[in-house]
């Protein structure tokens, strides 16, 4: 058995959204459900929550509730932040 | 409660339909009988899509299956599970 | 364990940028476009986060030697236990579900599960373990559950029944163990420290050992 370690924030902030998106009113609980559904039986060695913002991210967009452009741009703002915070440290 | 359907005691069948869409009711679990040890309180229909708040309330029962019941082989052991009304019917 | 801080502003920096994954600048993407079509607020998110963080075992352990050593607190209990939680300091965040405690008995011993996905008593233990979430765990514990046990290094004799307990719906279980033998004339405190988490889920069995 794998050795036990605290969770990173990372893993927090997934684990707060598959907590939070089933009981929230709206599209995204269904679009939730259906990731959760999805990924019952999917392969599950490794990675759990790697494994859950991606196919959360791909549903989001499937069902149209995230625009497949928005989400590339704004990850691409994310790394832009990022790199300007190392390159300020 | 008087609106449940079933009591402790009775002997109850999980239907086997199909279901598309979130569902609560363990396909290993459907056609399967067993016996209901509790009524656990009404609670809100967690098929009912979308606007979850507005969602119908159903009796939900502890049901108790004997091994044999659930796999087709002896066994001393037991599952228990958590099953909505609408997915129950008298044995 | 140490907490980051709070961080409300949603652009807050990620903790070490040099190593940033995709996946993590993916949920940053996410969690923001979520937030910012009203799907989510990231005050309910950092809710979240930090009520996971002040949650830990510990709390099951307590309420577990306190039943040990008080039999009308463990009457109370098995027979409401919202009120028994509350009276220990545990109390639900919002809709979090609702805590039924089962008993382990000579006769019958209690293991949880939830097959459908992941649900676990979050009040009383906090984060499940990565192995409760897998399939591996999931699908076995129904279909063979001694042999699971026994990978945990717990043997059960045919004398003693196994109840799976998968929780399908609202309720979230935990499960009261027996008290050890050679424990007698021990404290709270002192008991507290038998019972682990992995005892709680009925994985194991509390021994004084």
């Amino acid at each position: 058995m794998a050795v036990e370690r605290e969770l990173t924030l990372y893993e927090k902030r997934v684990d707060a959204l598959l907590q939070l998106l089933p009981r929230s009113d709206g599209p995204a609980r269904e679009t939730f459900l259906k990731t959760q559904r999805s990924l019952k039986t999917a392969p599950d060695d490794a990675a759990y929550f790697d494994r859950w913002i991606t196919a959360l991210a791909e549903s989001l967009v499937a069902d149209g509730l995230i625009a497949a452009e928005d989400l590339k741009a704004r990850e691409a703002e994310v790394r832009a932040r990022l790199e300007r915070w190392e390159a300020a440290e | 409660m008087s609106d449940a359907k079933f009591k402790p005691g009775d002997l109850v069948r999980v239907d086997d339909r199909d279901h598309k869409g979130h569902c609560r009711t363990p396909i290993y679990l459907r056609g399967k009988t067993g016996r209901v040890r509790e009524v656990l309180g009404v609670f809100r229909n967690p098929e009912e899509l979308a606007y979850f708040k507005d969602a119908s309330a159903l009796p939900l029962y502890d049901v108790v299956f004997q091994w044999k019941d659930v796999w087709g082989v002896e066994g001393p052991d037991e599952v228990a599970a958590d099953i909505y009304e609408h997915w129950l019917e008298r044995a | 364990m140490p907490h980051d801080g709070h961080h409300h502003d949603d652009h807050a920096p990620i903790e070490d940028a040099a190593e940033i994954t995709q996946y993590e600048v993916l949920e940053q993407a996410i969690r923001e476009l979520l937030i910012e079509k009203g799907m989510l607020s990231a005050e309910a998110i950092q809710a979240q986060i930090d009520d996971m963080d002040s949650r830990t075992p510990v709390a099951g352990s307590k309420i577990v030697a306190r039943a040990w050593t008080d039999p009308a607190y463990k009457a109370r209990l098995l027979g409401d236990p919202k009120a028994a939680l509350a009276e220990m300091g545990v109390t639900k965040l919002d809709e979090n579900p609702i805590v039924k405690v089962v008993e382990n008995t000579p006769e019958r011993h209690n293991v949880i599960v939830c097959t459908l996905c992941s649900c676990y008593p979050r009040v009383v233990l906090g984060m499940p373990p990565a192995w409760y979430k897998k399939r591996a765990y999931r699908s076995r514990v129904v279909h063979e559950p001694r042999q699971v046990l026994s990978e945990f290094g717990t043997d059960l004799p045919d004398s003693v029944k196994i109840e799976v307990h998968d929780s399908t719906a609202d309720l979230r279980y935990l499960v009261l163990p027996m008290r050890p033998a050679g424990t007698e004339g021990w404290t709270a405190e002192q008991l507290e420290k038998l019972v682990t988490r992995d005892v709680m889920i009925g994985v194991k069995v509390p021994t004084a050992a």
